[in-house]
Formats: C-alpha cells, sequence, structure tokens
C-alpha cells in the first residue's frame, strides 16, 4: 500500500505538468487545427523568462511569475499572428508546411535561448522549499504547489470552455469554421484567444517545471516530444484526453522504472501509445471533432 | 494586414531589449557563446612552409561545450604563447578547432574533416569519451595522432588503437578508486548505482559494479538513464527502499545530475552520495551549492600550486578573468600544446614519427605538467586520485587515495 501511495505520487508530479501542456497544446489544435509542436518552445521560454525576473534582476517571485507568463503569451501570439496567420493568409494550409514552420519555430527559440543563456543549467533550489512527508509519500514545497495549482487550473480551463460563451464560440470553431463563421463567430479571433490560452497555461507549466527540474536551452524538444505523445495517446484535440495521456505515461514510466529499469521508460511509454493507437486510432478520448 | 506592423514591432523591441538587458548584466553567461563564434574553423593552408596546422575537437555548442570551451580556451592560450615566444621552430603554430558535439557522429565528422581538408597530422581531443571513440578508427587509419585532454574511457585506449593516446587517467582507474573507497571508508555491502547511458559514463559504471563486486560487495540497484530524463523520483524511491550502503552516480551532463541528486535527497536518502568529476566541476558546484552538498567525487591528484600549474592558472586568469572550471583537464590541454610543440621540432609535422615517439614518452615535463609517463596501451601512469566533497559550494579535498 506504501509503495502504491509513492508511487502515485511520483505519477502525479510529472503527469500533472504534462497535463497542462498537453492540454493546450489540444486546444491550439482543435482550434486552428495546427499541430504547435512550438509549444514546448514557449514552455521553455517561460521557464527563463522566470529566470530572468527572479533570478537576474532579483524580482519578488510573483512578478517574475507574470513576466513569464507576459512573454509565453507574447511568443505565442506572436508565432500565431506572425507564422500560422500569415500562412493561411498566403493560403497556405497544407499540414506538412504548418508542421515544418512550427518545427522551426521551436528550433529557433531553443538556439536564441542558447545564444543568450549559454548552455550551462540553470537551477531554482531555493524555490524548491522543505521536504514533508505524509506517511510513507514525500513532497517538497514545490511539489505541494505544482499539485495544488495545476488540478485547479485545469478545472476553471474546462468550465470556461463548457460554460462562457467564449468556450462554446471556441468550441463552435473546433467543431466546424465556415458554419461557425455563418453564426458570426470571428474564427481568426478565436485562433488568436486558444494561442493565448495555451501559451497562458504553457507558461504556468514553464515555471512550474523550471523550479522543478532545472532548466536547460535542450529541454524544448523533450518537452515537445513527450507532449506530442501524451496528447495523441489521449487523442489529440481533446482537452480530457491531454490529461488522460499524461496521467497513463506517467503511470507506465512509473510502474517501468520501479520494476524493471529507467532505461526502457521511453521504450514502454512509445510502446503504450502504438498500442492504444493501434485499437483506438484516435487516442483513448479521440473522438472526431470534440474538444473537452 | 495592417496590424501586422504592430506584430513586427512587438516582437522586435522585445528580442532586442530581453538581449540588451541580458547582455549587460554582470555576471556575463554568454562569453562562452561569443568564444566559440569567434574561433572559427581556420581555412585550408596551401603554402606550407609558415605555419604548422594541428587539429583540436571537441564540444563547441550545446550542452556538452561547458567542457569543451573551457578546454579550448586553455589550449588557445598555450598557442598564443608559443607564437609569442618564436612558433613552432620558427613556423606559426595554427590550431584549427572542430565542434565534435560530444558524440561519435560530431567526432567523426570533425576529424574527417581536420583530415582531408586542413591535412593535420596530430589532433589534440576530443574532450568527451564517446565523441573520441567516434574519431579513433578514422585517425588510425591515415596515421594522425589523437592525444585527448579529457576523455576517460577505458575503451580509447585498450579500443582505440595505436595513434591514441591521453594523459588524463583512464576510468579503469577512477572506478576502482570509488569502489575501493566505498568500501574502505563507508565500509559499504550494498550500493546502488545510478549512470547515464553515453560511453563515459558506462566505461565507469562497468569498472564501479566489477571492482565491487569482486571486493565482496553486491550492488542491488543498477540503473542506466537516457539522456533527457529529467524526473528521476521513481529512481530515488528504489534506491531508498533497497537500503544501500552509497550510491554510486555518474551523469554526462549537469542538468541531470543536479535533478537526481536533488531526488535522492528529498527521499531523505542518507548513504553517501559518489560520484566521478563531472558534478564536482567548481562553477557546477558553485552554483547548485544546496543541492549538491555533501556529494563525494574522485578526480586524478594535481597538485595545482606546483609550478608549471599555478603559472598556467595565472596566465588563464589574466587573460580570461576567470578561474580553471576543470583544473586538470585545462592543465593537460594547455601542455598538450607544448608537448606538440616539441615533437614538431623534434620530429617534423608528422603521425607516424610522433606517434613512435610517444609510445615511448618517458617523464615528460612541460606546460603545467610533470614527469608524464604513457604505458604500452598510451595511457599515462597514474597512482594518486584526490577525493572531494562538495562543502558550502567549495570542492576541498577530504583526502588522496593511492593506487596499489
Amino acid at each position: 500500500m506504501d509503495l502504491i501511495l509513492q508511487l502515485i505520487s511520483n505519477v502525479l508530479i510529472p503527469g500533472l505538468l504534462f497535463a497542462l501542456i498537453a492540454a493546450g497544446f489540444s486546444l491550439t489544435y482543435s482550434v486552428t487545427r495546427v499541430l504547435h509542436l512550438a509549444n514546448g518552445g514557449v514552455v521553455i521560454v517561460a521557464g527563463y523568462g522566470f529566470y530572468t525576473g527572479y533570478s537576474l534582476w532579483h524580482w519578488p517571485i510573483w512578478s517574475a511569475s507574470l513576466l513569464a507568463i507576459a512573454i509565453a503569451i507574447l511568443t505565442g501570439l506572436f508565432i500565431n499572428a506572425q507564422i500560422h496567420e500569415r500562412m493561411r493568409e498566403h493560403g497556405i494550409v497544407s499540414a506538412a508546411g504548418m508542421l515544418v514552420a512550427t518545427i522551426s519555430v521551436l528550433l529557433i527559440i531553443q538556439n536564441i535561448l542558447l545564444a543568450i543563456f549559454g548552455s550551462a543549467p540553470k537551477s531554482f533550489a531555493d524555490l524548491q522549499g522543505t521536504v514533508h512527508e505524509f506517511g510513507p509519500v514525500i513532497f517538497t514545497d514545490h511539489e505541494i504547489r505544482i499539485l495544488v495549482l495545476i488540478p485547479i487550473l485545469l478545472i476553471i480551463f474546462i468550465l470556461l470552455l463548457k460554460k462562457t460563451k467564449t468556450g462554446k464560440a471556441l468550441r463552435a470553431v473546433a467543431d466546424h469554421e465556415q458554419v461557425a463563421e455563418v453564426v458570426g463567430i470571428a474564427s481568426r479571433k478565436m485562433r488568436m484567444l486558444a494561442f493565448g490560452i495555451s501559451s497562458f497555461l504553457a507558461g504556468i507549466a514553464g515555471i512550474l517545471f523550471a523550479i522543478e527540474y532545472n532548466l536547460d536551452p535542450s529541454m524544448g524538444i523533450m518537452i515537445t516530444v513527450r507532449m506530442i505523445f501524451r496528447a495523441i495517446l489521449g487523442g489529440v484535440g481533446s482537452i480530457g484526453g491531454a490529461i488522460l495521456g499524461s496521467l497513463s505515461t506517467e503511470t507506465i514510466v512509473a510502474l517501468t522504472g520501479y520494476y524493471w529499469n529507467v532505461s526502457w521508460v521511453d521504450f514502454s511509454s512509445f510502446l503504450l501509445t502504438f498500442v492504444v493507437l493501434l485499437i483506438r486510432p484516435n487516442g483513448i478520448l479521440g473522438k472526431k471533432k470534440r474538444i473537452v | 494586414m495592417k496590424n501586422n506592423a504592430i506584430w513586427w514591432i512587438i516582437g522586435i523591441v522585445i528580442v532586442v531589449g530581453l538581449g540588451y538587458l541580458i547582455f549587460n548584466q554582470p555576471n556575463k553567461t554568454n562569453d562562452k557563446k561569443s568564444e566559440s563564434v569567434a574561433t572559427a574553423p581556420v581555412a585550408p593552408k596551401v603554402v606550407e612552409s609558415s605555419e604548422v596546422t594541428i587539429g583540436w575537437i571537441g564540444p563547441l555548442t550545446g550542452d556538452a561545450a561547458a567542457y569543451g570551451i573551457p578546454l579550448q580556451k586553455a589550449t588557445m592560450l598555450a598557442a598564443e604563447e608559443i607564437n609569442a615566444a618564436g612558433g613552432v621552430g620558427g613556423k606559426k603554430l595554427v590550431v584549427a578547432y572542430e565542434d565534435g558535439n560530444c558524440d561519435g557522429k560530431g567526432g567523426a565528422a570533425a576529424a574527417q574533416k581536420l583530415i582531408s581538408i586542413n591535412k593535420v597530422q596530430i589532433i589534440i581531443g576530443g574532450t568527451c569519451s564517446g565523441e573520441t571513440l567516434g574519431f579513433t578508427p578514422i585517425a588510425n587509419e591515415n596515421k594522425v595522432v589523437v592525444f585527448s585532454p579529457s576523455a576517460s574511457s577505458p575503451d580509447l585506449t585498450t579500443k582505440g588503437g595505436d595513434y591514441a593516446f591521453r594523459f588524463y587517467p583512464s576510468d579503469a582507474l577512477a572506478g576502482k578508486v570509488a569502489a575501493s573507497y566505498a568500501m574502505d571508508t563507508f565500509k559499504a555491502k550494498k550500493a546502488a548505482v545510478i549512470t547515464a547511458n553515453t560511453d563515459y559514463a558506462q566505461g565507469l559504471h562497468r569498472v564501479f559494479v566489477e571492482s565491487f563486486k569482486n571486493a565482496g560487495g553486491e550492488v542491488t540497484v543498477d540503473e542506466s538513464y537516457n539522456s533527457g530524463t529529467t524526473d528521476f523520483r521513481t529512481q530515488a524511491l528504489k534506491i531508498k527502499n533497497a537500503k544501500v550502503d552509497v550510491v554510486y552516480i555518474v551523469v554526462q551532463l549537469p542538468t541531470e545530475g543536479i535533478a537526481l541528486v536533488k531526488a535522492l535527497k528529498d527521499q531523505k536518502i542518507v548513504a553517501p552520495l559518489l560520484t566521478a568529476e563531472i558534478l564536482i566541476g567548481r562553477e557546477i558546484a558553485k552554483n547548485n551549492k544546496d543541492v549538491l552538498e555533501g556529494v563525494i567525487g574522485f578526480e586524478a591528484f594535481f597538485d595545482e600550486k606546483a609550478e608549471g600549474a599555478a603559472k598556467f592558472t595565472a596566465a588563464f586568469k589574466a587573460k580570461y578573468n576567470e578561474d580553471l572550471a576543470f583544473p586538470f583537464m585545462q592543465t593537460i590541454a594547455y601542455s598538450e600544446g607544448y608537448l606538440f610543440k616539441e615533437m614538431i621540432e623534434k620530429y617534423g609535422n608528422d603521425g607516424v614519427k610522433i606517434q613512435a615517439a610517444l609510445a615511448k614518452l618517458t617523464d615528460w615535463s612541460g606546460g603545467g605538467l610533470k614527469n608524464m609517463t604513457l604505458d604500452e596501451n598510451g595511457d599515462v601512469v597514474w597512482k594518486s586520485f584526490s577525493i572531494k566533497k562538495i562543502t558550502n559550494g567549495d570542492v576541498p579535498s577530504i583526502g588522496v587515495f593511492d593506487m596499489k
């Protein structure tokens, strides 16, 4: 029983972090039909924004977080306005073209960060706080922050999509862009909103991620790869699927790591995705045109 | 679109503004990068008469640039001093620096270029074991001498052919030292071993596990992680439940090491944490002193206060305004410049003759090193190791271990 609780705690920390990132990715995909691979880059940009505010400028944690989130949102909106909207204007809507563009952005972000900050790891050990024991389970202050903050954010996010008018408009565009336009929803604005929201989530995830796992520029690609596998496993375009995909992947990772060997965790998590896709080609919760 | 202009302006202002503010920070984190830009590969030389070109390979970009660039700076300093003092037998010493990326592919590509375009007979490098192992076959085939300042995998000299040499002691020794220290000092019976999946870390891993088992110990947890792993909570839990007496960690990149040590400490694992040289790198220990406090590492014993070494340390500080991050490796990278000056003056820029001379090298002193002798594999004969413990961001020596 102790072991189960300990393993669950090990699943929740990375699982929730990736759920937040993958949820944003799924939202942008369903509204804009763009596989926003640069989302991992936005995460890492937020981490470095936080590093700049907190460690270099010695700002208090709140203002550094606001700076990081603001930079993340601006990066996301900039990518949308300058790359994806432009490509739409020029009539380039091929999936391959969009994909190449978004991978390029990810690499550009990584190299800019490398040029500015260098490759040495940045750590925020002082923000991790003290270690608490809850029976067999151990959490640091920061891990408790992750456990509380991310579920609240995800619930607000889902409620926003389900209950508010804007949320309904977003879902309408996701369902059928042309029909949504006919009933008077500005799809361009909704696409911008989708990028804004996903970048906001990526921004928060970036700060939490950086404090928990340190920062270096090469993490952007690693985050993107894991994000996309988790999102596809759950069903691209489904927010519940993103959460489920993250948690189930982390469960496999924890079980493999504990009962077998950590060098096999990538193998087993990719195998899980592969097997699920054989049975359900749209992912666990993936149905056509569904975002909540 | 009319608001496109606004987007461009916002974007440019942010990039320029951030760049400006960060570049003007007192602790310049960016000087590594500008350094690597300034050292673009040297163009091939057509006129052989006035210059002698040797090659250099190490990671100049990416995460491992944290090791490659300090070593490059050391070699650059040696070349500058040699040229200021009249060059190599009257010719100017030119070092062609190539980025080997810390992996076998990168190393092979770099060596290929140095050998076929720059026509070098000597390569100083590579920095990482995997990188160096990637190009030793090419070097042997072309009879080009490879002399690494820092690659430590046992395979390098045993499988690297006749043309591979190094002054940095093989991990066949370092792994044994760690195992003996765990046995002698901590009376360890059970060990957990967690290492990166790279040539360097696996070399140490193999030697440590073998020596520990031969001495009657038991390795109860033995894990190797792939690079890019960030979350080590499950491994920490596994190690905690195994109730080991000592944990041996070998990382390839500092980021992983810091995350791993943090996870172990969060699980309140009290067993001593032993490691190799990377986490006790001076800068890394200083920047992560809270996490790494108490970690014990082993490096080849090297007297930083000895005459030649102290002179190099002072010259390095004067030129780059920074302390040595990896004192021993950097001193080797510096001294190898002088070694090859001597070799080329005696035997000419000829890989075959220099290989023959190096195979018999005994008691060579020069640069910052003293009494270096190479054995039949091309490994340096070495006996003493320093035991270092990270204490409050510093890396003081807590003892010396002599091989029997």
